[in-house]
C-alpha cells in the first residue's frame, strides 16, 4: 500500500489522535498511580502491585477507547460538513497558492507503527533465547532437591508440577513458562549456599509461578512495546516489577522467617554473579538495595531520591501537557482544510460555472472555521487539565519532600525544582494564550488568503471561456463543418469510382488473364512432357531387364501417344510386377480409354481370390510410398535394392542387423514368399563406399533355391544358361551390389528339400560350390 | 592463549555434558549419563561417544589411571560462560530476554557500591546479637 494513500486514511488520522492523546493519558495514569502507591504506602505489596498492574492495563485500555472514539470523529467530519454561520468577507491579494496542509498527525502512525515493530522483534528474539535456555545447558537437580521443591510447592500452593534445573548460562534463579514451569538455578548455587537460603531462594520462585508472573511479564512486555515512546509506560512497568519481587519476598518470609539467611542468600547470589561476570554491568540497576533493606526492616533513607523521581514524573507530565496542547490543534487545521482542495479541482473542471461556486465554498470555509472554534475550545479545556493534574502533582511533589525530612539540603533542591516547574508552568501557559491569538490571526489571514486566490483563478477562466466563445461566435465552427462536409463528399465519389471501375474491369479481365494462364499452363505441360520422354531415355539406358525393356519400347512412341500418366504407370509403378506379356499388350492400345480397361483389369487380376476390389492394388501403392520413403538415396527409394525387394514381397518378417568392419549388413528374412518358398532370406550391405545397402544375397530359400555363384552379369547368365542345359532349373538374378553388372545364379525352385539336397548334391559334384553356406 | 582461544566453543549437547561435569565435578560416563538420563531418554553409547569427541576437541579431560575411565570439564565454567555470552547475538538479545525473566534478582546487576552496601547491611545484621 502506498505511504500517501495509507496516510490520506481515516485510521492513520485517528490513530495519531490517539497517540498524542495518549501523552497526557499515560502522564494522568502515572500521575494516579503514584497517588495511589502514596496512599498504599502501608499496605501488603500484594495491593500496591496489582494496583501498579491496573494502571498498567489502563494505558492500552485508554489509548483503545481514545482510538475508537477518533476514528468515529473522524469519519463524521468527513462526511457530514459543519453548518455555515454567515460571515464578512473582504477580498484580499493574492499572493501565489496556499501552501498543501500536512496533516503531521497521520505521519504519527507509521512512526509509531514501525517503532512497535522493532520493540517486537526484539523481544520475539529475546524469547526465543529465553526458550533455549531452559533446554540448553541445564542438568537435572539433584533428586533431593527435586524432592524438596515438590514439598516446598505444595506449601506455596503451586498445583503444576515443576522441575528444577541446574544451568550454565542462566546468572540468576529464574522462572521460565507457566503451564510446564522450570526452575533455572546457576550452577552452584545449590551447592554454594545452606540448604535453608536454597529453600527460601525457591519459596521465591515457586511465588512467582504461583503468581503467574511470567505470563504478566509477556504482557508487560506486549504493553510497553505499544507504548515504547512513553516514560509513563516504562516507570508504571518497572514499578509492577518491583512490586512484584517485594510480594514474592513476603511470601518467603512468611514461610520461613529467617529473612536474614534470606538476605545473605540474595546477596551471595548478587556477588557470585559478579564472578561469573558475563552479563553487560549496569551501573544503578537493580532495587536490591532497597529489597533487602526492606527484608531487614531497616529504614530506607532514599526518600530523597522518590522525590527526585516524582519531580522527573512532574516534568513528564508538563511535557505531555505541552505536546498534548500543541496537538490539540494541528488536527483542527487539517481537517478544515481537507475539503478545500477537493473543491478548487472541481472548479478547475467547471470554469463556466463563475462566481457561485465560490460563494458556496465561502460559505463552508466559514463552516470549518466555526468548527476550528470549537476544537480550540476543547484543546483549552485539554491545557486546563493538564494543569490541574500538574497542580496535584506538584502537590503531591510537596507532600512526600515534608514525608522526607532530615535531608535539608536536598529538600532545598527539591523545593528548587519545583519552584522552576512552576515558572516553566507559567512561561508554557502564558506562551499557550499567545500562540492561541497568533493562530487565529494567522488563520484567518490564510482563509481570505485562500478565497482571494480561488476568486482570481476563477475571473481568469472565466475570461478564457469568454474568448473561447467569441471564437466560437466568429465562425471556426461553421468553417470546420464545412471541411468535414467537403471531405465527406470526396470520400463518397472516391466510392462510386472505386464501385464503377469495379464493373468495368471485372469480367473482360479476369476472362484474359484465365485464357493466358491456360496458354501458360499448356506450355508448361508441354515442356514437362520433353523433359519426361527423355528423362526416361536416360533412365532406360541405365536399367536392366524389365526397365531398359520399358525404356527401348517406350522410346519409338511420341509423347503425345502415350500419356505422361501412362509412362509412369509402366516405367515405375508396375516395373517390378508387369510381365513381359502384359507390357507387350499395353504398348500395343491406342487409345486412353482401352490403357485405362487395361490397368482396371491388369490389378483385377492380381486380387486374391475372395478379397474386395482392388486390395492388391493399395497394397502394392502402398509398398512404393514405404520405399521412396525410407529407402530413398540417390536414388528414389523404389528404385534401390532394398525398395525393389520391398515392393515385390512386402515387408520382411524380420530383419537382423549386424556390422563387421565397417560393413553394415541387414539381412531380410521372409518366412514364406509364394512362388520361392520358406524361410527366404535377402542380404543387403553398406560399406560406405555407396549411399545405399546393396542387395549382396537375393532372396533365397535355403530349402528350395539355392544360390551357387555370383560374377558379372555375362558369365552368370551363360553359368545359368549351361546349367538349365544339364537339366538344373537355373536363373540368373540380377544383384547390384557393388557394381552394377553383377548377377548371382539361383538354381531352384525345387518342391522340396529331398529333392534339393540331391540337386545340390549333383552340382558339388560338378564343381560348383554354394557361395552362402547354410 | 593461542591455545585457549582454539578451543571450540561447544554444542548444544556438549554443554549439556559440560553442565554435568561442573555440577558434579569429575564423573564417569555412566555418572554423567544417569544424570542426562533423569531428564530425558538418552543412550549411554551416544554420552559415550559425545564424550570421546569432547576429549579429541579439548573440552573435557580423560583420567585413565583407573578402570573406568573419570572425565572432568577442561575449563571453569565461568570461562565457558564468557566465551558462549561473547556471541554477539547473545548479548544483543540478552536484555531483551531478561526483561521477560522472572526470578529472585533482577535483570540488571547491582553496581559495586551497591554490593559493597549489601554486604555491610547482610553482615552488620550478623553482627548483631
Amino acid at each position: 500500500m502506498r505511504l500517501d494513500l495509507w496516510l490520506a486514511a481515516p485510521l492513520a488520522h485517528a490513530l495519531g489522535r490517539a497517540l498524542a492523546h495518549f501523552l497526557w493519558q499515560g502522564a494522568v495514569v502515572a500521575a494516579a498511580l503514584r497517588v495511589l502507591l502514596f496512599l498504599g504506602e502501608e499496605r501488603s505489596s500484594r495491593w500496591r502491585h496489582q494496583a501498579a498492574t491496573a494502571c498498567l492495563l489502563a494505558l492500552p485500555v485508554a489509548f483503545g477507547i481514545t482510538l475508537a472514539l477518533s476514528l468515529g470523529r473522524s469519519h463524521s467530519i468527513a462526511v457530514l460538513p459543519a453548518p455555515a454561520p454567515r460571515m464578512v468577507f473582504t477580498p484580499v491579494i493574492a499572493q501565489g497558492a496556499p501552501a498543501a496542509p500536512v496533516d503531521w498527525l497521520a505521519w504519527l502512525a507509521p512512526v509509531w507503527m514501525s517503532g512497535v515493530i522493532l520493540f517486537y522483534a526484539f523481544r520475539l528474539a529475546g524469547w526465543v533465547r529465553v526458550d533455549r535456555m531452559r533446554r540448553c545447558g541445564v542438568c537435572a537437580a539433584p533428586p533431593e532437591w527435586q524432592q524438596r521443591l515438590g514439598e516446598l510447592a505444595a506449601a506455596v500452593r503451586v498445583s503444576q508440577p515443576v522441575e528444577l534445573l541446574e544451568s550454565c548460562l542462566a546468572g540468576v534463579p529464574q522462572v521460565i513458562g507457566y503451564w510446564r514451569p522450570v526452575i533455572l538455578m546457576p550452577l552452584g548455587a545449590l551447592a554454594g549456599l545452606s540448604v535453608q537460603q536454597v529453600e527460601a531462594i525457591l519459596i521465591h520462585e515457586l511465588a512467582h509461578i504461583r503468581r503467574a508472573d511470567y505470563l504478566v511479564g509477556i504482557a508487560q512486555s506486549l504493553i510497553e512495546g505499544l507504548f515504547f515512546f512513553h516514560p509513563a509506560a516504562w516507570w508504571i512497568s518497572a514499578v509492577v516489577r518491583a512490586e512484584r519481587e517485594y510480594a514474592c519476598d513476603d511470601v518467603v518470609v512468611a514461610l520461613r522467617p529467617d529473612a536474614r539467611a534470606y538476605a545473605a542468600a540474595l546477596t551471595t547470589l548478587e556477588q557470585s554473579r559478579w564472578v561469573a561476570g558475563y552479563a553487560a554491568a549496569a551501573a544503578n540497576g537493580g532495587n536490591l538495595v532497597r529489597r533487602i533493606r526492606r527484608l531487614l526492616g531497616e529504614p530506607a533513607p532514599e526518600r530523597i531520591p522518590t522525590a527526585r523521581a516524582s519531580a522527573l514524573a512532574g516534568a513528564l507530565v508538563l511535557v505531555a501537557a505541552v505536546a498534548t496542547a500543541l496537538v490539540m490543534w494541528p488536527p483542527a487545521r487539517s481537517f478544515a482544510q481537507a475539503p478545500a482542495p477537493a473543491e478548487s479541482a472541481a472548479d478547475k473542471q467547471e470554469p463556466a460555472q463563475g462566481i457561485e461556486p465560490a460563494r458556496r465554498s465561502l460559505e463552508e470555509l466559514e463552516g470549518a472555521l466555526a468548527g476550528r472554534q470549537q476544537e480550540i475550545k476543547e484543546a483549552e479545556q485539554a491545557i486546563k487539565q493538564a494543569q490541574e493534574t500538574l497542580r496535584r502533582n506538584a502537590a503531591e511533589i510537596q507532600r512526600s519532600l515534608r514525608n522526607g525530612d532530615g535531608h535539608s539540603g536536598d529538600f532545598a533542591q527539591a523545593e528548587e525544582q519545583m519552584r522552576k516547574m512552576e515558572a516553566t508552568l507559567k512561561e508554557f501557559e502564558s506562551r499557550a494564550g499567545e500562540s492561541h491569538e497568533l493562530l487565529d490571526e494567522q488563520r484567518m489571514a490564510t482563509l481570505l488568503k485562500r478565497l482571494a486566490a480561488q476568486q482570481a483563478g476563477k475571473s481568469q477562466q472565466l475570461q478564457e471561456v469568454e474568448k473561447q466563445l467569441q471564437e466560437l461566435s466568429n465562425g471556426k465552427v461553421d468553417e470546420a463543418l464545412r471541411q468535414e462536409q467537403q471531405q465527406l463528399a470526396r470520400a463518397d465519389q472516391a466510392l462510386q469510382k472505386a464501385r464503377a471501375a469495379f464493373s468495368d474491369q471485372s469480367f473482360a479481365e479476369i476472362e484474359k488473364e484465365l485464357q493466358q494462364a491456360e496458354k501458360v499452363e499448356k506450355e508448361f505441360e508441354q515442356g514437362v512432357a520433353i523433359g519426361v520422354a527423355r528423362a526416361s531415355k536416360y533412365w532406360g539406358q541405365g536399367n536392366e531387364g524389365a526397365l531398359a525393356q520399358a525404356g527401348q519400347s517406350s522410346r519409338p512412341q511420341s509423347p503425345a501417344e502415350l500419356g505422361l500418366a501412362y509412362q509412369k504407370w509402366l516405367n515405375e509403378d508396375v516395373a517390378y510386377l508387369i510381365t513381359d506379356q502384359e507390357r507387350r499388350d499395353f504398348l500395343a492400345l491406342n487409345s486412353d480409354a482401352d490403357r485405362d480397361q487395361f490397368i482396371e483389369k491388369f490389378w483385377q487380376r492380381r486380387d486374391p481370390p475372395g478379397s474386395g476390389p482392388n486390395v492388391f492394388k493399395q497394397e502394392y501403392y502402398r509398398r512404393i510410398a514405404y520405399a521412396n520413403e525410407h529407402f530413398a538415396s540417390s536414388v528414389p527409394g523404389w528404385k534401390t535394392d532394398r525398395g525393389r525387394i520391398y515392393i515385390t514381397y512386402g515387408p520382411p518378417d524380420q530383419i537382423s542387423v549386424s556390422m563387421t568392419k565397417n560393413v553394415l549388413r541387414q539381412v531380410w528374412r521372409y518366412t514364406h514368399i509364394d512362388g520361392l518358398g520358406y524361410d527366404i532370406e535377402a542380404e543387403f550391405t553398406d560399406t560406405g563406399k555407396t549411399d545405399d545397402f546393396h542387395m549382396t544375397a537375393a532372396p533365397a530359400s535355403h530349402g528350395a533355391y539355392w544360390q551357387v555363384m555370383t560374377g558379372a552379369s555375362d558369365a552368370a547368365g551363360s553359368d545359368a544358361q549351361s546349367l538349365r542345359g544339364r537339366g538344373f532349373p537355373a536363373v540368373a538374378y540380377p544383384v547390384r551390389a557393388y557394381r552394377p553388372s553383377l548377377t548371382q545364379v539361383l538354381v531352384g525352385p525345387y518342391p522340396d528339400d529331398a529333392s534339393l539336397a540331391k540337386a545340390k548334391a549333383a552340382l558339388e559334384a560338378e564343381g560348383f560350390h554354394p557361395v552362402r553356406a547354410q | 592463549m593461542a591455545k585457549s582461544n582454539e578451543l571450540p566453543r561447544p554444542t548444544d549437547a556438549e554443554l549439556e555434558i559440560l553442565t554435568v561435569l561442573w555440577s558434579r565435578g569429575p564423573a564417569t560416563v555412566r555418572d554423567v549419563h544417569s544424570t542426562i538420563s533423569r531428564r530425558r531418554p538418552a543412550h549411554y553409547t551416544t554420552v559415550l561417544k559425545l564424550m570421546q569427541i569432547m576429549t579429541d576437541k579439548g573440552l573435557v579431560k580423560r583420567d585413565e589411571k583407573q578402570r573406568a575411565h573419570i572425565y572432568s570439564a577442561s575449563r571453569p565454567r565461568e570461562w565457558t560462560q564468557r566465551q558462549l555470552a561473547g556471541d554477539l547475538l547473545e548479548r544483543a538479545f540478552a536484555g531483551s530476554a531478561s526483561s521477560l525473566l522472572v526470578g529472585a534478582l533482577a535483570a540488571r546487576k547491582a553496581s559495586a557500591a551497591e554490593l559493597a552496601e549489601l554486604r555491610k547491611l547482610v553482615g552488620g545484621y550478623e553482627d548483631k546479637p
